[in-house]
């Protein structure tokens, strides 16, 4: 389970931001995607979900062609992202957030499963299901929007900004629920985090992006213990 | 060097089309239709020029332009015996702005909503006529017949109209009023974070529109002699044609109000004449059809074909 | 994200009770309680088929933000197809519910595919001037084929009365309002309880994320356009049989008013579309009465221009959402 990023430019009109971008994310691998703000993680990731679409190079997930998809598409082939910003749909229930993101017909089939599933994760959503999700917390909204996600049991979930204003106890909650996604349900996984010890601690592989290209790739541990990775994201390890 | 040509160009083209315009009374005088027809697109140029300015430049979706014309045909109607003519024409549009006023407390909505707010004045003001014997009430004003009437001596001040309207428009836009506008016309909350006090500006461009279109409201009574309420505030023909002339021909551009009249004014006068029974149907088509090849407005079209030419040459 | 300013809202809803009860105390001390009841009844039967009236409008708004100027007509299309299925076929106009739902929804789906996914994308003017260019072609087409003479649908069952205490009312029109009512309520469930409905709501609040958890936003866009293009047809029809109805009436009347409705009662809920589709239906008739009839349709820019003083979230709420 395979996802090849090659060689792609991404421009918003005239304005270049991504630069011969390739990574890849092998089967069953926690990979993490580090850069300061405005590299272009978050530009990446829509790509890869197909919200944007590359001048040039190739995207491949299990040798398909992943280009011509259409976002939905990518969805079906087990693609998820869960968004940066914990963009809730406001003025629906918890509960109806989350069976939302079961819309295609093969998630409808094991709804049942997957929710049971979804909700031992996060009980708390469980309690909070016929709330309105404009009315949780910051860390339960992050939960809901990553429950949105896993509920069509995709075999590549992607994370934008996982912890991004949450409180450290939460945070620390959320990455060792992202470790089990990746170790016990063998999910693969691109993470994309600021807190760069966080994401390198519980990754196999990662990749620096900075101004838009890839600086630095390699072996987790090698990245965390680099001068690099030091210098560049001191305050942040 | 080859600015100068173009400049000539350019110069030539606006003397020959001025030469034409100014002819054309002689030049149809046994078809005053024509000439009445060719009035006509003169007001209709006047009012969507006018309100590109407020609402294409400013993005002010204003929709009580049928107010501001009515209101100056209004003027015109009870003053016509005791005011000398173009005065008259000059009141029309003042009162329009003095009537524009009532639309201020609706500056504080935004968007859609502003819009829906401005197209009550036209209706506030119908119902205050209708019911008031002294402005005519339903049955309407007649205007005193001039001894001399053709349609020459009202073609003329109608094409002068939309002219200074164009001018006028054309120089502020260009000015620092201008510059304030469009901004506020792209993005009004960036615009009041950097300063531009918005309101100002919306109300300042409120009154050119109201302005002219109450001039060209005027105008328009003192050739047709007869105003009434249903007719002078009629929605359909002094706000929504003007807006969609607009629309059509591309917003936000000088060229846009002009092309966009000429096309909404030709093809529903051909259809009408020719195809009555099929008319509504064929103009509404039309509509749709450019709408959905031409969804920038017409004018953006040719601004392309234009900059494809230059780039090719230099 | 919540609903700012309750306080503003319980203001509004206090003074929509205020209003309401002086009219109410008016109309007895002039009318009498009995004439009360029956303007009363009238005015809620008027208010029910508005708001059928007014739900497609709002939905096509909710989901895809477009301003559809061709609704009205759409409307009395399925009038039409109604009345001439029963004056030629003798067709009763409950069994042709369906039949104006498939036809309009057949229209709804060309209108679709070759006007509105073109330009959607584009921004609002071309939808404005598109669907406006529809209105009038469509106006033009029925004024063509069925002249502009008013027309109803009438059965043999139209002129019966019936009383329901001290009121006399048409019993086609407690009818109607009772299948309208029906029709919403199936619509509210289907809204809330439907993938597809939630699909709507999602794609309403936020378009690109639905994109992004798997929802093929072109699709509900179509599909909401021909349920919604339906539904047209289906308050077209209801309109036939309980009133009269020609031609222009589509853009002046019921355009106008569906737009007031769903300014008044919100884009996102049945509930207050219906809500706000009683108001509306109320205010008519109660000022037709004192006002006078020519008043009537003025009365719904009346409400619009109280719905939009009194909202505290803009015109169809801070997020236009079903």
């Amino acid at each position: 389970m395979s996802l090849n990023v090659e060689n792609v430019d991404v421009a918003y009109g005239d304005l270049q931001v991504l630069w011969g971008v390739s990574l890849e994310v092998k089967s069953g691998e926690l990979v993490a995607l580090i850069g300061s703000n405005g590299a272009g993680k978050t530009t990446t990731l829509k790509t890869i979900m197909g919200i944007l679409s590359p001048k040039s190079g190739n995207i491949k997930y299990l040798e398909s062609d992943l280009l011509k998809l259409k976002p939905y598409e990518r969805v079906k082939k087990g693609i998820a992202i869960v968004p940066e910003g914990r963009r809730l749909f406001p003025y629906m229930s918890v509960l109806d957030n989350i069976l939302v993101g079961a819309y295609s017909r093969e998630a409808r089939e094991k709804l049942k499963d997957n929710l049971e599933w979804v909700f031992s994760l996060f009980p708390i959503l469980k309690e909070r299901k016929d709330q309105l999700a404009s009315t949780l917390s910051g860390g339960e909204q992050q939960m809901l929007n990553i429950a949105r996600s896993l509920i069509s049991k995709p075999k590549l979930i992607m994370f934008d900004e996982l912890s991004f204003g949450l409180a450290p106890i939460v945070v620390s909650k959320l990455v060792d629920t992202v470790h089990r996604l990746n170790k016990e349900e063998h999910m693969s996984v691109l993470l994309v985090e600021q807190n760069v010890r966080n994401a390198l601690e519980i990754a196999d592989y990662g990749y620096v992006l900075e101004n838009g290209r890839v600086m630095l790739k390699g072996e987790a541990k090698d990245l965390l213990a680099s001068e690099y990775v030091k210098k560049a994201f001191l305050g942040t390890i | 060097m080859a600015g100068v040509k173009k400049a000539w160009k350019t110069a030539v083209g606006v003397v020959a089309a001025l030469f034409l315009l100014v002819s054309v009374p002689f030049l149809f005088s046994s078809y005053p239709f024509v000439t009445y027809i060719i009035f006509l697109l003169f007001i209709y140029i006047t009012l969507a020029a006018s309100w590109n300015f407020a609402g294409g430049y400013g993005g002010q979706m204003n929709l009580a332009q049928a107010a501001f014309f009515g209101a100056g045909a209004y003027t015109q109607a009870l003053l016509a015996k005791t005011v000398p003519p173009y005065f008259c024409l000059l009141l029309g549009g003042v009162v329009a702005v003095a009537i524009s006023t009532i639309v201020i407390p609706c500056f504080r909505l935004k968007g859609t909503y502003f819009a829906i707010g401005t197209l009550v004045l036209p209706e506030i003001i119908k119902v205050i006529i209708i019911n008031r014997e002294e402005l005519g009430g339903a049955g309407g004003l007649h205007l005193p017949v001039p001894t001399q009437y053709q349609i020459a001596s009202y073609y003329y001040p109608s094409l002068i109209l939309a002219l200074i309207t164009i001018l006028i428009t054309y120089l502020l836009i260009r000015s620092s009023f201008g510059y304030s506008l469009q901004a506020m016309g792209d993005d009004e909350d960036a615009a009041e974070s950097i300063g531009i006090a918005t309101l100002k500006y919306k109300i300042l461009s409120m009154f050119v529109n109201a302005f002219f279109a109450g001039i060209a409201g005027a105008l328009y009574a003192s050739y047709i002699l007869y105003v009434q309420p249903y007719q002078a505030f009629d929605m359909v023909n002094w706000t929504f044609y003007p807006i969609f002339m607009v629309l059509l021909g591309g917003i936000r551009t000088m060229k846009g109000p002009i092309l966009g009249s000429i096309i909404f004014m030709g093809l529903y006068y051909v259809i009408t004449l020719y195809l009555t029974e099929l008319s509504l149907i064929i103009f509404g088509l039309l509509l749709v059809v450019i709408a959905v090849f031409l969804p920038e407005g017409i004018s953006s079209k040719i601004t392309f074909k234009l900059r494809e030419k230059k780039g090719s040459g230099s | 994200m919540v609903p700012k300013s309750y306080d503003k809202i319980r203001a509004k809803q206090a003074t929509i009770i205020a209003v309401l009860l002086a009219i109410l105390f008016l109309t007895i001390s002039y009318f009498g309680y009995g004439w009360l009841t029956q303007f009363f009844a009238l005015g809620v039967i008027l208010g029910g088929i508005y708001a059928v009236a007014a739900i497609p409008f709002a939905w096509i708004y909710g989901v895809m933000r477009f301003f559809n100027l061709a609704h009205g007509e759409l409307i009395i299309v399925g009038a039409y197809v109604s009345y001439w299925l029963f004056v030629i076929a003798q067709i009763d106009p409950f069994v042709s519910l369906p039949l104006s739902f498939a036809f309009l929804a057949a229209v709804g789906f060309i209108y679709y595919k070759v006007i509105v996914s073109r330009i959607r994308k584009v921004g609002v003017n071309p939808t404005l001037v598109a669907s406006f260019g529809l209105a009038f072609a469509l106006q033009g087409l029925m004024l063509l084929i069925c002249r502009a003479d008013p027309r109803a649908i009438l059965t043999p069952y139209s002129k019966v009365g019936i009383s329901i205490g001290p009121v006399v009312l048409p019993l086609i029109r407690v009818i109607v309002l009772l299948v309208a009512v029906t029709i919403m309520i199936l619509l509210r469930y289907f809204l809330m309880r439907t993938f597809f409905g939630r699909a709507c709501r999602a794609v309403s609040q936020d378009w690109e994320v639905s994109e992004m958890i798997g929802i093929n936003s072109e699709r509900i866009y179509m599909l909401s356009f021909i349920l919604c293009s339906g539904l047209a047809g289906i308050a077209g029809t209801l309109i036939g049989m309980a009133y009269s109805f020609e031609p222009t009436i589509g853009l002046r009347a019921y355009l106008l008013k569906s737009i007031a409705i769903t300014v008044l009662g919100g884009v996102g809920s049945i509930g207050g579309i219906i809500a706000g589709g009683i108001v509306l239906g109320l205010a008519e008739v109660f000022g037709a009465l004192f006002l006078g009839g020519g008043y009537r349709d003025a009365i719904a820019f009346i409400i619009l221009i109280l719905a939009i003083s009194f909202k505290p979230t803009g015109l169809f709420g801070k997020v236009a959402h079903l």
